[in-house]
């Protein structure tokens, strides 16, 4: 008779095979049969685990598997799933790292925007589930001397997300939502060049901007906790047509600051390029 | 784009109690009806895993929080897990109850979490006195973190272990009877474990008619032929069976009326057909609440 804790490491080493439980060893060698084999028992759980693991993730990569259908999607989750089980029962944080799969994973070489669409995807996620901040108001920023500004690091809100791709993420992303207009088939994906996308939580929804190049990287200075003055130069490293005062009033508009904050070590900001 | 809810400020309603009426689950395929909609139950179920990630979802609860009492029914504790509750899981959901005053917490009798691994399924476990002495340890220390009793509700099971000894609903009065916990017991797993495995349903009714139960689960449940066989799954992806509303009327007698839940998870339907339910449960309870007068 096993102890419980032996049971549930040999229920554990079944469940997340990446081929079903069979008869004879492990946990199913301690299961009743009663007119159904050990291991068609046992394997109720493993199509369960898999099957709640695989929609969670099409909860978060809805255009993914809109662009390459339900059972190319099922596979490659499958993959994903048998790679690394979720570790958290809060599953939300769970589908991170599912671009970098994708990037590997065979049979989506020929589909190389497929991991940045996943990228967009996953900041969106984290979009939707941030903290609300309240924005920082022109009013506020205009309250500090003109010689403290440059030491200064204009912090996105929690809910803003930057990411940035060679291949029209945001276009196909929209695509998608309405499969039947045929909006998909006609991106010309070469043609349509890259995309730098902003996102911001309004209300219960995630919006999303295609911004200039040099708008992108003086965000994601901020979003990396550069001051003003390293923002800028980054921003103009990138588009020598950088238009600063044009980016900051764009940007109180849109709320995609919450403080003004004196400049820390590199935060764990979400940024994705 | 939708405005944010305004949250009035004082004290939540009724945030000390679930009332002997029928509620729903708020999941997220309804957060906009039920938050514009109001509809008339008498509390709402929630699974705080879905609100701990905060943001939109929060809002969502919080807004529909302000109208309905809400039960808090985790998914992810794992009281059957031999090497222990996962000690920054439940941290955080003792803060998120301070947060919402439920009036009821509950919680599976079943394992979903083991050496840091998350199911997100709740599995079974063999009911011998070590699993015994396993939720029961785990239980008592869900119950000092809260500084509440707790609800412990029996799962659906597909499968039985050689070495078990003890009947179901006699594990569910013993570890009742040691922790001092209650007992959530869902209607639906009792007629989906008894058909799996030829348990007799009036025997683990009459068994729970002496233990503490304080509510009642009812929901769908499929039919998957494995072999021969059927085997009844517990998917909360459709309407309450009609055995089950029987099993549910018996329950009722037995236990007297209490607060019942519609469960639906998966395949969601339209909120009018989920109301629906809890409108057809509100009927058998009121009726029970009837009787319960007259005698």
């Amino acid at each position: 008779m096993p102890t419980l804790l032996e049971l549930q490491d040999a229920m554990r080493a079944q469940l997340f095979a990446p081929v079903p439980p069979a008869d004879g060893g492990g946990a199913v060698g301690h299961i009743l049969g009663d007119g159904i084999a050990p291991a068609s028992r046992l394997q109720v759980h493993h199509n369960h685990i898999r099957i709640t693991l695989t929609d969670a993730l099409a909860g978060i990569y809805s255009a993914v598997e809109a662009m390459v259908g339900i059972q190319f999607f099922r596979a490659a989750a499958h993959g994903f799933i048998a790679e690394g089980p979720p570790c958290d029962p809060v599953l939300y944080a769970y589908g991170d790292g599912f671009a970098d799969f994708l990037a590997a994973f065979p049979s989506a070489a020929s589909l190389p925007y497929l991991p940045d669409l996943a990228r967009l995807e996953w900041a969106m996620h984290r979009s939707f589930h941030a903290a609300d901040e309240s924005a920082l108001t022109a009013g506020a920023l205009g309250a500090v001397p003109a010689d403290a500004l440059a030491d200064l690091v204009l912090r996105p809100r929690a809910d803003a997300g930057l990411v940035a791709s060679d291949w029209p993420v945001d276009a196909l992303w929209h695509a998608t939502r309405a499969p039947e207009s045929g909006a998909l088939e006609r991106i010309d994906l070469v043609a349509a060049g890259g995309a730098a996308i902003l996102l911001l939580r309004q209300g219960y929804d995630v919006r999303m901007w295609h911004v200039p190049a040099g708008e992108w990287h003086w965000l994601a200075a901020f979003a990396a906790g550069q001051d003003m003055a390293g923002a800028a130069a980054a921003a103009t490293a990138a588009d020598p047509a950088f238009d600063l005062a044009d980016a900051l009033s764009t940007n109180l508009q849109r709320g995609t600051f919450a403080a003004l904050e004196a400049p820390q070590e590199l935060k764990n900001k979400e940024t994705t390029r | 784009m939708q405005a944010m809810p305004q949250y009035p400020s004082g004290p939540l309603p009724d945030a000390a109690t679930i009332p002997v009426a029928a509620g729903i689950g708020l999941r997220a395929a309804h957060f906009e009806a039920v938050t514009q909609t109001l509809p008339a139950v008498g509390w709402l179920e929630i699974h705080p895993e879905n609100y701990l990630g905060g943001g939109a979802p929060l809002a969502y609860l919080e807004a529909a929080r302000a109208h309905y009492p809400v039960s808090m029914h985790g998914v992810g504790l794992s009281l059957g897990s031999a090497d222990g509750l996962d000690p920054a899981h439940l941290a955080r959901l003792v803060t998120f109850a301070r947060r919402i005053e439920p009036g009821l917490v509950s919680e599976h009798l079943s394992w979903s979490m083991h050496r840091g691994t998350y199911f997100n399924d709740l599995l079974p476990l063999p009911y011998t006195e070590e699993s015994v002495a396993v939720v029961c340890r785990n239980i008592d220390q869900a119950q000092e973190a809260f500084g509440r009793r707790i609800l412990v509700e029996n799962a659906s099971t597909y499968l039985q272990f050689k070495h078990s000894t003890i009947a179901e609903p006699d594990f569910m009065r013993a570890v009742a009877e040691q922790t001092g916990c209650g007992i959530l017991l869902d209607v639906n797993n009792v007629y989906v474990s008894c058909e799996n495995h030829g348990w007799d349903a009036a025997v683990y009714l009459e068994t729970m008619s002496s233990a503490p139960v304080a509510e009642i689960h009812l929901a769908g449940h499929a039919e998957n032929r494995v072999g021969e066989r059927i085997v009844r799954i517990d998917d909360h992806g459709s309407r309450v069976a009609p055995a089950v509303w029987s099993l549910y009327e018996r329950a009722l007698a037995l236990l007297g009326p209490m607060p019942t839940l519609i469960e639906w998870d998966t395949a969601m339907p339209p909120l009018e057909v989920l109301l629906a339910e809890a409108a057809a449960a509100q009927c058998h309870l009121d009726q029970a609440l009837r009787h319960a007068d007259a005698a």
